[in-house]
């Protein structure tokens, strides 16, 4: 059994059980067991860690007081979200109301689910996973728009407009950025993209395609801020405007289920990043450029980091990303809408229109580095 | 045996689902009606192992489509508290049309052989990959489909430029 | 198809999550009983007037179906992307200069749709 490119735990399965689809199930319920544990778990902690960097960021300690340096704050946040009434605003779409958290949960499952933590961690491995990854984030958009429409409140369905515009708007950038790593690799499988990043940090997407791989990573950052709804592209809760948008109706656990969604994106958001350009669960290694000297040494040093497990510098560059995304939260002021959506239509756009069409030039004329 | 029970499970969901979106009161509930039916289409092929077009069915009309479609619900969205009621003389001519192409499709499935199978699917699993369906997009050759591609994203040049024709006019 | 039965799970797992979660608020919070007051939309205070379902521009419209348009392109030409290379190298008895052009002029008349949007003035926003 060739460890690298099999479903570890399934495979083990298959091999005792006459019937296929028992490994199946008993891969589904374990899977649920490990994103729960992996995609859930870290949310509280993100939520603590956003805290920490906004008050970092403007000079305040930020959460101090529950626990140590406030690491049980979220935990007695969540407790209190629990306590709290849930109310159905008058007139409101009892069925949509109630149904549209769900979705955007559903849909960033989904996404957890093919992607590989590490050379044997991966729920499903669909070979359109690319395709498959585009097609189930928009639930989370369905979501939104149900919710906001559901609430029957004029601040959440003009949130939910706004917002729904400027997802599928980014939704379109961040699709043809996927189409410019698959261009690249040449495959749709996201462990072949992986795969197809083997080697030093120069195999890595970013770098391994001149200027492009670069282009193509600030732009995603850039498009999966505002898919994310994150600031400085948080339209849909310009709270000065819009009370805090299509989920200005909701309390308790079911507002609780929103955030938890905006957490565990931005965890698959920052994942499929570090797949698509950071080389995912792939160690980093150091280049030697051939140079004599340096062979030894270099080859030695990357021996000490592959050490590590896969997973652990999956989480590292995924932490890298979620760090990187709160800087930008703190850091810019926010556009308007209409700025924000000519950045879309008229810039980013035009651009990964015009990078797919060079990335395909440089793979005709090799210039790809090797 | 266990995918004919998922297929009848499914066939049957997407009937409802069908059905449910036809007679819902409200149009957004239609459209998430329209969801389930989507969906179960997509389940079928994936159970045809036709795989990218399963995924092209969630990523056109579910993540496509019905997003596109619930937008201009939500733009439009006095429409959404009620349906209007059709005259029942309309109900009747849309019932007779409907079961009019139902029989036609009925009558060419006959006719083609494909209404009572008794084949069961022999296809190889690789015959919609999407390895074999990018390479026939690109062959200019008698198997491939170069100039249906081509003619595909004239197709969706002329809806851009018909839907901002439409939108101008409603606008001035 | 057995790589999308775990997957089916995960479909389940969202609902099943969400609905426990606002199940155990139901049933463990506190209720101060029903209130015109409470149940009424929040609109900062004010008492709400008029429907909350108002009418839009429908020029806005035409962003949903750029999109539409620009997720069927992208569908189209993931498979085109994902063979490419191999089509290029002309493994598969592609010629290079032909698939070069293809794909050039499918993006080009793409392009095309979206620059006439953009003179047509359908891009601007409010």
């Amino acid at each position: 059994m060739d460890l690298s490119t099999t479903n570890f735990i399934g495979d083990l399965v298959r091999e005792y059980s006459p019937y296929s689809w028992v490994a199946s199930i008993v891969n589904g319920v374990i899977a649920i067991v490990a994103i729960m544990a992996v995609g859930v778990g870290p949310s509280p902690m993100l939520i603590w860690w956003e805290r920490k960097v906004a008050a970092f960021t403007q000079a305040r300690l930020g959460p101090m007081r529950v626990g140590p340096w406030g690491l049980l704050q979220t935990v007695c946040d969540v407790i209190k979200l629990l306590f709290k009434e849930l109310i159905t605003p008058h007139g409101a779409d009892k069925l949509l109301f109630f149904l549209a958290p769900a979705l955007p949960l559903t849909g960033s499952f989904l996404v957890l689910a093919v992607i590989p933590w590490d050379h044997n961690l991966q729920v499903a491995n669909p070979g359109m996973g690319v395709p498959f990854i585009i097609a189930v984030s928009s639930l989370g958009i369905l979501g939104t728009l149900l919710a906001g429409w559901s609430s029957n409140n004029k601040f959440s369905l003009l949130g939910a407009l706004r917002c729904g515009a400027q997802m599928i708007s980014y939704e379109v950038s961040l699709s043809l950025i996927m189409l410019f790593v698959v261009l690249m690799s040449g495959s749709a499988d996201v462990r072949e993209i992986v795969l197809s990043q083997q080697g030093n940090v120069t195999d890595w997407w970013i770098i391994k395609a001149p200027f492009l791989g670069i282009a193509a990573f600030v732009m995603y950052m850039i498009s999966a801020t505002a898919e994310l709804n994150r600031g400085p592209f948080d339209m849909s809760e310009a709270e000065q405007e819009l009370t805090a948008g299509f989920h200005t109706e909701y309390s308790s656990t079911a507002f609780a289920m929103f955030f938890l969604a905006e957490y565990i994106n931005m965890v698959a958001t920052s994942a499929l990043a570090s797949v698509f350009f950071l080389g995912g669960f792939l160690p980093f290694a150091f280049p030697d450029f051939g140079f004599a000297p340096i062979v030894g040494v270099v080859a030695s040093i990357n021996g000490a980091l592959a050490i590590l497990p896969g997973f652990f510098w999956m989480a590292g560059k995924i932490l890298f990303l979620i760090t990187l995304f709160m800087f930008f939260r703190w850091t810019y002021p926010r556009p308007r809408v209409d700025q924000l959506m000519s950045l879309e239509w008229k810039f980013l756009l035009p651009a990964n229109l015009i990078l797919l069409g060079l990335g395909a030039v440089f793979i005709a004329f090799g210039l790809i580095l090797p | 045996m266990i995918a004919d029970i998922g297929f009848y499970i499914v066939a049957f969901a997407m009937l409802v689902s069908a059905i449910w979106a036809v007679t819902a009161k409200n149009i957004l509930h239609s459209a998430l009606a329209l969801i389930g039916s989507f969906f179960g289409t997509a389940i079928l092929y994936l159970m045809l192992s036709a795989e990218f077009i399963a995924v092209a069915q969630v990523l056109v009309y579910i993540g496509g489509v019905v997003i596109f479609v619930i937008f201009i619900i939500l733009l439009t969205s006095r429409l959404g508290d009620k349906a209007e009621i059709a005259p029942a003389m309309r109900k009747i001519l849309a019932f007779a049309l409907c079961s009019a192409m139902l029989g036609t499709f009925l009558h060419a499935l006959d006719r083609a052989g494909y209404l009572v199978n008794t084949k069961t699917a022999t296809a190889a699993s690789d015959f919609a990959s999407m390895r074999n369906i990018g390479l026939r997009f690109l062959d200019p050759g008698a198997n491939g489909f170069l100039v249906p591609f081509e003619i595909i994203s004239l197709l969706l040049l002329i809806t851009v430029i018909g839907a901002i024709v439409i939108a101008r006019k409603e606008g001035e | 198809m057995q790589e999308y039965l775990p997957l089916a799970s995960f479909l389940f797992l969202g609902a099943f999550m969400a609905g426990s979660a606002m199940l155990t608020a139901k049933l463990i919070a506190f209720e101060s009983g029903p209130n015109a007051k409470k149940n009424e939309a929040y609109e900062c205070g004010v008492e709400t007037f008029g429907d909350a379902r108002i009418q839009f521009k429908v020029g806005y419209y035409l962003f949903a179906l750029l999109f539409l348009i620009f997720d069927i392109e992208a569908l189209f030409l993931f498979p085109c992307a994902a063979v490419f290379r191999e089509a290029i190298g002309g493994v598969s008895g592609l010629t290079a200069f032909i698939v070069m052009a293809d794909l050039g002029l499918f993006i080009f008349i793409l392009g095309a749709g979206l620059v006439y949007a953009w003179r047509k003035g359908a891009l601007k926003w409010g």
